[in-house]
C-alpha cells in the first residue's frame, strides 16, 4: 500500500472535497487500524484521552465498541463495505467518553490491504467535539464581552448624567463670581475664576468624550467602504485642528508619495483614527515642537505614521497602548480618554484589514503608524 | 416684553444659582418649583411668559408637565434642560412644543442668549 498517497487522498476526501474554509484551525487526525473483524492493530491516541482506556486495554477492544450503542450499526456496515473495496465516510459518531458519556467524531474508514488482498481496514478518527466546545466557549466569551460593553456604555452614561448635575451649579456659580454678581473681585481672583471655568469646561469635554468612546466600544463597527485618499483626509484632519495648533505652536510636515493613492475605507471612522492620532502627537509634543505626517506605499499596503517630538514611551507603554484602559504613569493627562481612543482607532484599522502599532524611544519621541490594504493605484 | 420665569428643577443648587443668575440678567423670577404638581400649581397662580423646565422631575416627566402648560396656555414659551445626552431626546423636546433643549452644564450666556434670542 502506498501510504502516502493514501494518506494525501485521506486529506483530500477530508479536506478538499468537504471544503472547510471557515477559517476554523486545521483538525488533526489521529489514524487507526482494524483487522477484519474490527479490533484494533493500532490504536488512535485520541481514544485514550477521550474514552478513558488506556492503550493496552484498547487493543482488546474493536472499533464498534467504542462507538455509542446507536451508531454501532452504522460502523459494522461501514466496516463490511471497506471490506469489500469501498472506501467509507462515516459522517458524525458518537463515542463513549470517561467524562461526558460521549463525544462526537468523524470516522474515516478505507481498505486495508496486504499483497494485494484486503486484511482489514484503516482510517483517521477527526476530533469534531473539541472544535464544538471551543466554538461555544467562544460564543460564550463572546456574549460576555457583548453585555459588559453594554454595561459599561449604560454606567457612563448614567455617570456622566450625574456628574453633569453638579458641574452645571460650579459652571454658573463661577460665572456669577467673575461677573462680580458676590462682590468685586480682584485681578487674581479674576484670573483664578477663569482657570476653574476653564477646567469646568475640560470636565465637560472629557464627560463627552467618555460618552462617546463607551458607545462606540459597546456598538459593532461598521464599514461603509469607499475609495478614500488618505492624503485628503490628513489635511483635512489638519485644516480643522489649525487653531489648536496655532495655540500649541506646532509646526506640521508632511510627506507624502508621488501620485494619489485611493484605499476601500470607511472615511468616516480613518477620519477618527486620524484625528486621535494627531490629537495625541500634539498633546505631547512640547510647545513650538513638530509633528511629522508621512504616507508611504508598503507594498500591498498604503502606511501613515504620525511621529511627534515628545518624550518618547517606555517599552511597558507602548505595549499597553491601545489596551481599552491604560495607565499612563508617566504622564498626567489624558489617560482615560486616550485609552479609549487609541483602543478604538485599532478596532478601526483592524477591521479594516490593517494594522495600527506604536515605535518608541524614550527620549526622542513615538510615530505611532497604521496600514490599510490598497485594491486599486490611480496615476 | 414679558420677562417673568418660572423655574422647574428638583435640584436645589442648580435652581438657587440659575434663579439668581436671571435676576442679575433683569429677568422676574417668580417662582421655583421643585416637582411637576409645584410647577403646575405655580403656573396657574403665575402665568409666567416663559418657563425654564428640567426633563426628569421626581414625580412625572418635564415633558408631560409642558404639554399641559401648553394646553392651558399654548403663548407660554417653554425652555427645556436636561443632563442627557441620549440621541432623540431634542426632537422629543420638540415634539413636546418646547422651544429649545439646553444640555448641562451650560454656560450662563447659554442660557440667557437662547431666552433673549427668543423674546
Amino acid at each position: 500500500m502506498d501510504i502516502k498517497g493514501e494518506i494525501r487522498e485521506l486529506k483530500r476526501i477530508l479536506i478538499e472535497d468537504r471544503k472547510e474554509d471557515d477559517g476554523s484551525p486545521e483538525i488533526p487526525l489521529y489514524f487507526f487500524e482494524v483487522d477484519a473483524d474490527g479490533n484494533f492493530t493500532k490504536v488512535p491516541s485520541i481514544l485514550e484521552r477521550i474514552c478513558g482506556f488506556s492503550k493496552d486495554e484498547l487493543y482488546l477492544l474493536s472499533l464498534q465498541n467504542v462507538v455509542l450503542v446507536e451508531d454501532r450499526a452504522r460502523v459494522q456496515e461501514a466496516l463490511e463495505r471497506v471490506l469489500e473495496g469501498e472506501r467509507i465516510v462515516v459522517a458524525e459518531i458518537e463515542i463513549f467518553s470517561e467524562k461526558t458519556g460521549s463525544h462526537p467524531v468523524e470516522l474515516i474508514i478505507l481498505p486495508l490491504k496486504k499483497n494485494g488482498s484486503i486484511t482489514g481496514a484503516w482510517g483517521a478518527v477527526k476530533d469534531i467535539g473539541s472544535r464544538k466546545d471551543m466554538e461555544m466557549k467562544l460564543e460564550t466569551a463572546s456574549s460576555i464581552q457583548k453585555a459588559s460593553m453594554t454595561f459599561l456604555r449604560d454606567y457612563v452614561s448614567l455617570m456622566s448624567r450625574e456628574i453633569r448635575q453638579p458641574l452645571t451649579t460650579i459652571l454658573l456659580t463661577l460665572e456669577m463670581m467673575d461677573s462680580g454678581f458676590f462682590g468685586e473681585m480682584t485681578a487674581q481672583q479674576k484670573e483664578k475664576i477663569d482657570q476653574l471655568m476653564a477646567l469646568t469646561d475640560r470636565l465637560k469635554s472629557i464627560l463627552e468624550e467618555a460618552l462617546s468612546a463607551s458607545k462606540n466600544i459597546a456598538e459593532e463597527i461598521k464599514l461603509d467602504r469607499r475609495m478614500v485618499s488618505l492624503r485628503k483626509v490628513i489635511r483635512d484632519v489638519l485644516r480643522e485642528k489649525q487653531d489648536l495648533l496655532k495655540e500649541r505652536n506646532i509646526t506640521v510636515i508632511t510627506n507624502f508619495p508621488e501620485g494619489n493613492i485611493n484605499v476601500p475605507a470607511d472615511r468616516k471612522t480613518i477620519v477618527q483614527v486620524v484625528s486621535t492620532l494627531i490629537d495625541r502627537s500634539v498633546e505631547v509634543s512640547p510647545r513650538g515642537g513638530d509633528i511629522l505626517v508621512e504616507l508611504e506605499k508598503k507594498g500591498p499596503f498604503l502606511q501613515l505614521s504620525v511621529a511627534d517630538s515628545g518624550e518618547g514611551l517606555s517599552e511597558e507603554a507602548v505595549e499597553t497602548l491601545f489596551d481599552r484602559i491604560h495607565i499612563d504613569r508617566e504622564r498626567e493627562s489624558g489617560h482615560f480618554k486616550e485609552g479609549l481612543n487609541l483602543y478604538m482607532a485599532k478596532r478601526i484599522i483592524e477591521k479594516h484589514g490593517g494594522r495600527i502599532w506604536c515605535e518608541s524611544f524614550p527620549g526622542l519621541g513615538s510615530s505611532m503608524l497604521f496600514t490599510l490594504p490598497i485594491e486599486k493605484e490611480e496615476e | 416684553m414679558d420677562r417673568t420665569i418660572l423655574i422647574v428643577e428638583d435640584r436645589d443648587s442648580i435652581s438657587e444659582v440659575i434663579g439668581e443668575m436671571l435676576t442679575l440678567n433683569g429677568w422676574n423670577v417668580v417662582g421655583r418649583a421643585s416637582s411637576g404638581e409645584e410647577a403646575l400649581e405655580m403656573f396657574r397662580e403665575r402665568r409666567p411668559g416663559t418657563v425654564l423646565m428640567d426633563i426628569l422631575l421626581p414625580d412625572m416627566s418635564g415633558l408631560d408637565a409642558a404639554r399641559d402648560m401648553l394646553r392651558e396656555a399654548p403663548e407660554c414659551r417653554i425652555f427645556a434642560m436636561s443632563a442627557m445626552t441620549e440621541p432623540g431626546i431634542r426632537e422629543r423636546v420638540l415634539d413636546a412644543g418646547c422651544r429649545e433643549l439646553l444640555v448641562k452644564p451650560f454656560r450662563m450666556r447659554e442660557l440667557v442668549g437662547l431666552l433673549e434670542d427668543d423674546l
